[in-house]
């Protein structure tokens, strides 16, 4: 349903009556979106299908000048459009809110739409920029002005200043122009130190900065391994669903993991380090979180099987930095530092295809031999025993996730085999964490007694 | 005298892509200066270009390089097709003209374009080399400083004040030629860019011509305007006063005199005190000291009781200290030519002093002629011989007529001024009618020639003699200062106006500016003619305005009747003071009384601005009260009053008369004792009109110009009066023609002026007193008695003891017999301020109670220090701001009254909403620019400054103040401590204050706990507010920096930028258009005043914002003009630099490396 804008008066009022009376019961009204790089118009058409064709008749007539609009807004976009009959598409969802308001935002600037409300001057321009940042973490979230407004006035920031609700809109949208400016700045934070047009001081712009790159879990736990293309990013809509993110912050998180990623993907050096400083961040968390991302998603590892859907991304996280640590270029172990972090250490992935003597009938015995004496005291009897049994099919699973790795296909499946093959066996066998620990330590320890006969 | 440019390109960064293939720009910049142009080699494929280009040199004229602006075009190279343009930077060239100004520009200037705004930066270095040719020198104007500032820069001393400058210069608007038919917006647009600057520096050009002929050197309180007047062409005005200054603490700029001050950063010690030191050397030469005698007699050191004219040798040492003092400061000729003006003066001020009531005028006319031919002298001969001058020395009395025939006022009294020139086809009137002028001028002309001919010129006299040239000007002079030196007004009269309509296609020549000329005389003359109505004999705080729509141009100008001394030696008027005695009679008592006055407050310490005479105030006497009542008490005599006002013993003296209100439009001077707090207060009247054409239209606007007037003017009182407050500062009126409306606002500061009586409480007399309205009439009568009590409260005005006030001031009335027949007339309603209300829904009742009123904690002023805070309560600067606002009216009849005033009360809310996280906070030199784009809108532009204050209240200032609701704004500062920014302290900051500390404990001194206490907060705001590090250029509307002293002024800046765009809706509609384009403007003065090695900008102001809007093209355009001086300022505490160079450096490394942590 269209949330009208109190801005722009109560002759709209009317103006929405109207529209509700027009539009046949159960369909909503198109949304267009404020930003033009968002898009939104071409596909949420491409979603919803349906479009009305207004017949020529007076009380069609502002309908008509709205589509007009709209194509206009298209075009401005970008986007062609092929027929230039007012054919127009209509949104109908309202999970996608994001952008409810702003059709009146742009009707009351349009030429189209003179009628409801003239134009009008509302700016304040400061010498310093001053962030409000409670509006900020709003804008953040992707509300548009107008919802921005009423949340705040909920939270009750008229009651303190005894100001109506028109100046914390005029104020709202104030910033929000102000915000979007200082998005292009944003997009590559190393231009702040750079521009002149605005006048920030380091703390301010630090926390602008730390903020505009700071990521819910949740959305981020579904961007995970996805290729970063056009295509995903029409689709966030499903993930703002589910995540209950609103969609603009999805697509904001969606541009900056992409933003990062082409921006370090072909960088030498440590990753972490590269992201920090391009990136201005000031905090390592939010580096090391990105770093794991970027690494996740260059290997493109498959997070999305229903296997997998109980685990966080602070699981994978975990595990992403392990390996950056541990098999890729900048290990420790590591003495070819030239190549990237994101890549795995070639010449590890080699070593890790001589775990296959581990297979061999001889190396297999002993190797068992010596990790099941040692879990004797830690494991109970039953488990000890069931591990004894599957011993030789639970090693052979790991060193051929290990062997596969050399594989891009295998590594990209590197999660769900590790569930599948090694983690869930197990579980079913009521291991818990511990025990798994204590048995995968022998089992690494107990390879670096034996002794290798070639 | 002819100079060499050199400019040097660095580098670039930040440009935009202009190739799309690559990605990249193949950028090279073109440096034109007028015609020569030259260009850098294309450096190919980056978006950070290098350079590093050889000087390119250009050999101009001094007048190319004022006129002309240096400008810079970065194009991309286009092998085959045109060069595409991507953005141009100008650089004013004037600053570096001056000589205590920085030799060199040098920073990055960001790249503008008029269609895309900002893209990328430009470093450039630029450097003159002049060719120092004295005698050439002279003749040109180059090194005349020009400052905003209206009032005397910080750092200076006045020493003389020359008059009034004017000028105009007018051209065809490359908007309306033919040519805009075929060429690109974008073309136009920087057609038009580069004549604004071109123009703009021709005008100052033109004044500084003027101001060298008056013998002057430098032009303080410097206003241009532009008016766009369509088909006729563009106009630039500037006003200013032209003024001799001396740098204090600067031992070069004064190379025998001045001995550098031991304790320069505060009270400076007078002219006279200097002056001793060199007695010695003058009297090497006898004759020249002879000659000298005369020039510089009002400076020195200490006078002859009896200054006779006949007694040389009374005066020969003295004045010799003089004269030698300004001659060696004075090595030009000019400038000797400018010390010889006042020769002949003196004779005549001594003479006229001595009798000052026989000769009722000065014997202006022959002094005059005699003053020219000495002008005329002084070129050639640097001293005039005393001889002639004392044969010059004529009976008044016939010089007396000839002067009314020079003055500016042929039409004798005030009555007669509504002759309006019919003969020609242009409506003209003088719109301050009979009427009008009782409200308007609280004060009424009595007889002129007495009223003018006395206390005021005889004290005026020495200085007008010191520039014949102007005499005629400085009959009358006007001042465009806001703030003045102490003791420089010795009388405030109140406001005069004066309007006149005119139709800008009747001008016959529109290219030149003689019809405008004539027009601005005419209002000029007839301000003049106010002024000595209200028995003054200068104005001061003068400003002019216009307001154009489509053929018709209204001209206004304002400012405050009142008499000055400009021999700011106070020893003057100490030893004029005995001498009047020797004239007889009541008045001249009256006199000596007013001079023996003025002898006590000889000093005023405003904090910021560096006192001058503080030393000498304090001990020549041995009572220093900084205040003077005097100010206030009426310029004419009581007696002869022809208009009705209500005239009350002075509260403070007990023996002058005062008017029951006073109406001002400069700062509040700090002699005048105020109480309580200011209120800001405005008046707005809004009047629809018919659409008539040419003539007719003109008529019927200026026949509601008066009514206009009046209703604004009533809504002062009303509001003044609802608040207690008996004074304006600051006032500021603004009147706009539209297409079919005509707006006045008024804007002004109110505060409760000691000397005058307290305003009595308003009450509602109704007239038609039916049962209802009755008890309706007294609900209101109730409502206005409660909102009374409120502002009490707000302003602090509860401690004034009312009663005690009014009891006083009867008890005087009873005393002043003689004067019974003029208060006689006002004792009738002389305790009640009776309103007239028509019926219960008066909308001027209304009015008076329906302002927006401001949040606890943030008080709000239009004047550049509050009355009642203290500037040591004004810690720093926070925010400097920009409102826009427009809005459409209803233009039904009944709906726009209702409309507009919604309209500016949506403006306050805006901005205090805005500013909630800024409390506590002062609001100050709030300025209104109000214009009617279109038929039906109204739009508003609002600037100012949010000062923090320094809310605990032991303000060790002598007003007797209540402390303030600190409880509750104190509790406001913590969380907007916390939630602002939230930045920890700046360490430099701590640093700082500890080492301050560690001094003040050794020292021990008496207010030291004051010091520290001001210190802790300082901190705090450091912290809340860390934007404000070393590094941030300031830009403030005020004169000062709180809480940092300004070092030197580099220069004047002053730039018009124009902003286009063809897809408006791609920018964010027509918001998100202005926002960013004020935005940008602000960031290239910023980078304009970073490049001259400065840190702020003082004096900014917004003169024009033209907005142009077609929403049906997508298209808009606006024009803005900025104006201030560039200055460097340190922190207070912060080490002095020995060299001045030392910040200039430190501050650029600033600019031009990022952010450290962004590295």
């Amino acid at each position: 349903m269209l949330q009208y804008d109190s801005e722009a008066s109560q002759k709209d009022t009317a103006l929405v009556s109207m529209f509700n009376d027009k539009i046949p019961q159960g369909t909503h009204l198109l949304e267009l979106c404020e930003h033009p790089e968002d898009n939104h118009v071409s596909q949420l058409r491409r979603r919803t299908q349906q479009s009305y064709v207004i017949q020529e008749s007076p009380e069609n007539e502002f309908y008509k000048k709205i589509l007009t609009y709209a194509v206009h807004v298209n075009k401005a976009n970008g986007k062609k459009f092929k027929n230039s009959r007012i054919i127009s598409a209509f949104y109908l969802s309202d999970t996608c809110k994001f952008s409810s308001v702003s059709v009146i935002d742009h009707l009351s600037t349009s030429a189209a739409a003179q009628h409801i409300v003239k134009s009008y001057v509302d700016v304040f321009v400061g010498n310093y920029i001053v962030i409000d940042f409670e509006l900020y973490d709003l804008w953040l979230n992707g509300l548009p002005a107008h919802e921005c407004a009423v949340t705040l006035q909920q939270r009750g920031v008229l009651q303190s200043t005894g100001a109506r609700f028109d100046e914390l809109l005029s104020d709202t949208k104030d910033s929000f122009r102000l915000y979007a400016s200082l998005e292009q700045l944003l997009k590559c934070p190393t231009k702040f130190g750079n521009q002149s047009v605005y006048q920030i001081d380091p703390e301010t712009q630090k926390t602008l900065i730390d903020k505009y790159y700071k990521s819910d879990d949740v959305v981020i736990r579904e961007l995970l391994g996805r290729k970063l293309s056009t295509r995903n990013r029409n689709n966030l809509d499903d993930v703002s669903e589910k995540t209950k993110v609103p969609l603009r912050s999805c697509c904001r998180q969606f541009d900056n993991v992409k933003r990062v990623f082409k921006t370090v993907e072909e960088m030498p050096g440590s990753l972490e380090k590269n992201i920090k400083t391009l990136f201005c961040l000031s905090s390592d968390k939010l580096a090391k979180k990105y770093a794991a991302i970027v690494f996740m998603t260059n290997h493109r590892f498959e997070t999305t099987k229903k296997r997998l859907s109980h685990l966080t991304f602070d699981d994978f996280m975990y595990c992403a930095e392990l390996m950056i640590t541990n098999w890729s270029y900048s290990a420790a172990e590591c003495d070819n530092h030239e190549d990237m972090d994101v890549d795995l250490d070639r010449s590890f992935l080699q070593d890790l295809r001589e775990l296959k003597i581990l297979t061999d009938k001889q190396h297999l015995d002993e190797h068992k031999m010596y990790v099941m004496n040692s879990l004797k005291t830690s494991l109970i009897k039953k488990k000890h025993s069931s591990l004894e049994d599957n011993y030789k099919a639970t090693s052979k699973t790991i060193i051929s996730l290990a062997y596969g790795l050399n594989h891009s296909k295998e590594v990209r499946n590197f999660f769900s085999d590790v569930i599948e093959e090694v983690i869930e066996p197990f579980m079913n066998t009521g291991w818990t964490y511990e025990d798994m620990k204590t048995f995968l330590q022998m089992y690494k320890d107990a390879v670096n007694i034996l002794t290798f006969i070639y | 005298m002819p100079g060499t440019l050199k400019v040097k390109v660095v580098s670039a960064r930040g440009l935009p892509v202009m190739d799309r293939s690559t990605d990249l720009t193949d950028a090279f910049v073109e440096i034109k200066l007028g015609p020569e142009g030259q260009k850098t080699d294309v450096c190919k494929k980056s978006l950070n270009p290098q350079w590093n280009s050889e000087w390119f040199k250009f050999e101009v004229e001094d007048e190319v390089l004022q006129d002309e602006p240096l400008e810079l075009r970065v194009l991309d190279h286009d092998t085959y097709s045109a060069h595409d343009a991507i953005g141009k930077v100008y650089i004013d060239l004037n600053p570096l003209l001056v000589k205590e100004s920085p030799s060199i520009i040098s920073g990055w200037f960001p790249l503008y374009d008029t269609m895309h705004g900002i893209r990328g930066d430009l470093n450039v270095i630029v450097k003159i080399d002049l060719f120092s040719d004295f005698n050439k020198f002279r003749q040109s104007s180059c090194g005349i400083q020009f400052f905003c500032t209206p009032e005397v820069p910080a750092g200076y001393r006045l020493q003389y004040v020359h008059g009034f400058v004017e000028e105009l210069v007018v051209n065809d608007d490359p908007e309306y030629q033919w040519i805009d038919k075929i060429r690109t917006p974008r073309s136009s647009n920087e057609a038009r860019q580069r004549l604004f600057s071109k123009m703009s520096g021709q005008l100052a050009r033109k004044i500084g011509l003027k101001v060298l002929e008056m013998g002057g050197g430098a032009v303080i309180g410097y206003q241009q305007c532009f008016d766009l007047e369509g088909e006729s062409g563009i106009v630039i005005r500037g006003i200013g006063t032209a003024v001799t200054l001396v740098r204090l603490r600067d031992a070069q700029a004064s190379p025998l005199g001045m001995s550098p001050l031991k304790d320069y950063q505060r009270s400076m010690v007078p002219a006279l005190h200097i002056s001793t030191p060199i007695v010695m050397t003058t009297n090497i030469n006898p004759m020249h000291a002879r000659r000298s005698l005369h020039l510089t007699h009002p400076h020195s050191l200490t006078p002859p009781p009896h200054s006779d004219h006949n007694q040389h040798s009374d005066h020969a040492t003295p004045t010799c200290h003089h004269s030698h003092y300004h001659h060696p400061r004075s090595r030009s000729r000019s400038t000797s030519g400018s010390d010889s003006g006042p020769c002949s003066p003196i004779r005549l001020s001594s003479s006229l002093g001595h009798a000052p009531s026989p000769l009722t005028a000065p014997p202006y006319h022959s002094h005059s002629q005699q003053g020219c031919a000495l002008s005329h002298f002084a070129f050639d001969f640097p001293y005039s011989s005393p001889l002639q001058e004392e044969n010059h020395v004529p009976s008044p009395p016939p010089s007396k007529k000839e002067r009314s025939t020079t003055s500016p006022m042929k039409v004798a009294g005030p009555t007669n001024r509504r002759s309006s020139d019919s003969d020609t086809s242009t409506t003209s009137k003088g719109i301050l009618i009979c009427a009008d002028e009782v409200c308007w001028i609280i004060g009424n002309s009595v007889g002129e020639s007495s009223g003018s001919g006395n206390g005021s010129v005889s004290k005026n006299c020495p200085r007008m003699c010191s520039q014949q040239v102007n005499i005629e000007l400085m009959e009358f002079p006007l001042f465009t200062m806001t703030t003045f030196p102490p003791g420089f007004i010795t009388h405030l009269g109140g406001v005069v106006a004066a309007r006149s309509v005119k139709l800008l296609d009747k001008i016959h020549n529109p290219e030149e500016p003689e019809t405008r000329d004539a027009w601005w005389n005419e209002i000029r003359t007839e301000l003049r003619s106010h002024t000595r109505a209200m028995g003054c004999h200068a104005v001061i705080g003068y400003s002019e305005q216009t307001s154009i729509c489509d053929e018709i141009i209204l001209l206004s100008a304002t400012g405050t009747a009142a008499k000055v001394n400009l021999n700011l030696d106070q020893n003057q008027s100490a030893r004029q003071a005995p001498s009047l005695p020797t004239g007889a009679g009541d008045k001249n008592t009256f006199l000596i009384d007013r001079d023996q006055n003025k002898k006590l407050f000889v000093d005023v310490n405003l904090a910021n601005q560096v006192s001058q005479k503080l030393g000498h105030g304090g001990s020549t006497d041995d009572v220093s009260p900084r205040v003077n009542c005097g100010l206030c008490h009426i310029p004419y005599k009581p007696a002869s009053s022809p208009f009705p006002i209500n005239l009350t013993q002075c509260s403070s003296c007990k023996k002058r008369f005062v008017p029951d209100v006073l109406f001002t439009t400069i700062n509040p001077p700090a002699e005048i004792r105020t109480i309580g707090r200011g209120a800001f207060i405005q008046a707005r009247v809004c009047r629809p009109k018919g659409d008539g054409k040419a003539d007719a239209n003109a008529k019927e606007i200026s026949d509601i110009l008066p009514f206009l007037e009046y209703e604004l003017h009533n809504q002062l009182i009303n509001k003044l009066k609802v608040r207690s407050m008996n004074g304006l500062f600051k006032l500021q009126m603004q009147f706009v023609v539209g297409e079919k409306m005509l707006v006045a606002v008024a804007t002004a500061t109110g505060a409760f002026l000691a000397p005058l009586p307290s305003p009595p409480v308003p009450r509602l007399l109704g007239q038609i007193p039916s049962e209802e309205e009755n008890v309706a009439l007294q609900e209101l009568q109730l409502k206005i008695r409660e909102q009374l009590q409120q502002y009490k409260d707000l302003y602090q005005l509860n401690t004034i003891d009312f009663a005690n006030q009014t009891c006083q001031s009867s008890v005087h009335t009873d005393d002043s017999d003689d004067d019974t027949s003029d208060l006689d007339f006002s004792t009738g309603n002389k305790d009640t301020f009776v309103l007239e209300v028509d019926d219960t829904r008066d909308s001027s009742v209304k009015a008076m109670l329906s302002d927006i009123p401001q949040p606890a904690g943030m008080q709000v002023c239009n004047t550049s220090t509050m009355p009642g805070i203290p500037a040591s309560c004004l810690v720093a600067n926070m925010q400097m701001f920009t409102q826009v606002f427009r809005r459409q009216l209803d233009s039904s009849q009944q709906g726009l009254p209702k409309d507009f005033s919604e309209i500016f009360d949506s403006v306050y809310r805006r901005l205090y909403f805005k500013l909630r996280r800024m409390i506590p906070c002062l609001l100050c030199g709030l300025s209104f620019s109000v214009g009617a784009p279109e038929e039906d809108e109204i739009e508003i532009a609002v600037t100012g400054m949010c000062v923090a204050i320094e809310d605990n209240n032991s303000h060790n200032s002598s007003l007797t103040e209540t402390p303030m609701t600190g409880a509750s704004s104190k509790s406001l500062l913590k969380p907007a401590s916390s939630s602002v920014v939230g930045a920890s302290g700046e360490n430099i900051d701590d640093m700082m204050f500890t080492m301050e500390e560690v001094m003040e404990g050794s020292a021990a001194s008496a207010n030291k706990g004051f010091k520290l206490r001001k210190e802790n907060v300082k901190m705090k705001t450091s912290q809340v507010f860390s934007h404000q590090v070393i590094n941030s250029i300031e830009i403030t509307p005020m004169t000062y920096v709180p809480g940092s002293r300004i070092e030197r002024y580099i220069g004047s800046y002053n730039f018009f930028f124009i902003r286009e765009t063809s897809s408006l809706k791609e920018v964010g509609g027509v918001c998100g258009f202005m926002q960013k384009f004020i935005t940008e403007v602000l960031a290239i003065v910023r980078a304009h005043v970073s490049s001259l090695g400065g840190n702020a900008l003082v004096a900014y102001n917004m003169t024009q914002c033209v907005l142009l809007n077609n929403e049906h093209k997508n298209q808009s355009q606006c024009l803005i003009n900025v104006c201030g001086d560039a200055v460097s300022a340190t922190k207070d505490g912060e080490v002095i630099a020995l060299v001045p160079e030392v910040p200039q450096p430190h501050y650029r490394k600033h600019s031009d490396s990022p952010s450290s942590y962004v590295t």
